[in-house]
């Protein structure tokens, strides 16, 4: 947990967001699914992210880094574009984000997981950080 | 006998000299369809395709492989578009757009998220228009597996993770996009 509380202070996020998302993704484990779709404890498309090696995205540092890079950017353009969102729908909205691109956060507060994978990945991932928290 | 072979002898130097010629007239004219193929040239369906992508963009990085098939069988191409970059790509994979000829410009008939390749149009329709299937993997699916979208009569389903999107194992049909080896900037 040393790498994810550095990390995540790093990228001015909350560690128990990138650990949660750790979990959802993998299980925090280190799988690497075939073709590159999807790489690491922090499921890395390595076809989307083309700079990112096979190696890196098992390396828990560096896979660490570009989630918690990521869901900082996410949760900036969110509360940028977005700002009808309370905080707590701002979470679920990065943590949505992470899954199926900050693009597809629409700003209805309704529909935040629509379309993300088992329509459910922004408030599971909430729901995973306050098992972290407790 | 010895006449007849040097006769071809004195035969195909003239013979090596005019295919030579030939080849040579060819050349010019092959040239330009070769070009004419480059990923720099693009048709004007293309060009609008693009700017209607644009449209739905802001993102400077954004890639996208397109593909065009005729999934009513109305007569017209309708293309499928994968979109790739952090706008709209995530641990789930990336964003797929059906859109259709709409007068001058295109039309998004479906979006379709968290979306892997390759993308199949399979032999079979339903509500007149040829189902789809992507792969899926990521984002807590840590065993991909292809996934069929049927047309409901207004649009494909817009998460290939849930239902009324089915698993399917054995696909009848063929790859539209393979990979993002072709991948285009969109602006």
């Amino acid at each position: 947990m040393s790498t994810i509380t550095a990390t995540a202070a790093q990228q001015g996020i909350d560690p128990n967001l990138l650990a949660a998302v750790g979990v959802r993704e993998s299980g925090f484990t280190n799988i690497t699914q075939s073709g590159g779709q999807g790489a690491g404890v922090f499921q890395i498309d390595l076809g989307a992210n083309p700079s990112v090696t096979a190696a890196q995205a098992g390396n828990l540092q560096f896979s660490a880094n570009f989630a918690a890079a990521m869901l900082s950017r996410n949760m900036s353009s969110i509360a940028a574009h977005h700002p009808n969102l309370s905080a707590a729908q701002q979470l679920q909205a990065t943590a949505a984000s992470y899954n199926f691109g900050v693009g597809n956060i629409s700003g209805n507060p309704n529909t935040i997981d629509q379309g993300t994978t088992g329509g459910n990945y922004g408030s599971n991932v909430v729901d995973l950080m306050d098992c972290f928290s407790k | 006998m010895m006449q007849g072979v040097k006769k071809n002898m004195s035969v195909r130097p003239l013979v090596a000299v005019i295919v030579l010629v030939l080849l040579l007239l060819a050349v010019p004219d092959r040239a330009p369809a070769q070009q004419a193929m480059g990923p720099e040239v693009t048709s004007p369906a293309d060009v609008k395709l693009r700017e209607a992508l644009q449209s739905l963009d802001t993102d400077s990085t954004t890639r996208y492989v397109e593909a065009f098939y005729d999934l009513n069988d109305d007569g017209h191409l309708e293309a499928i578009v994968y979109l790739i970059g952090d706008y709209w790509c995530g641990s789930g994979g990336c964003t797929m757009l059906v859109l259709s000829e709409n007068g001058q410009s295109w039309k998004v008939v479906s979006t379709v998220k968290v979306t892997r390749l390759p993308i199949w149009v399979l032999d079979e329709k339903l509500n007149g228009w040829h189902s789809l299937a992507v792969q899926v993997s990521g984002g807590g699916i840590v065993k991909s597996y292809l996934s069929k979208l049927q047309f409901d009569g207004q649009s494909y389903p817009n998460n290939p993770t849930v239902p009324p999107a089915i698993q399917v194992t054995q696909p009848s049909g063929k790859v539209l996009i393979g990979s993002a080896a072709s991948a285009k900037p969109l602006h």
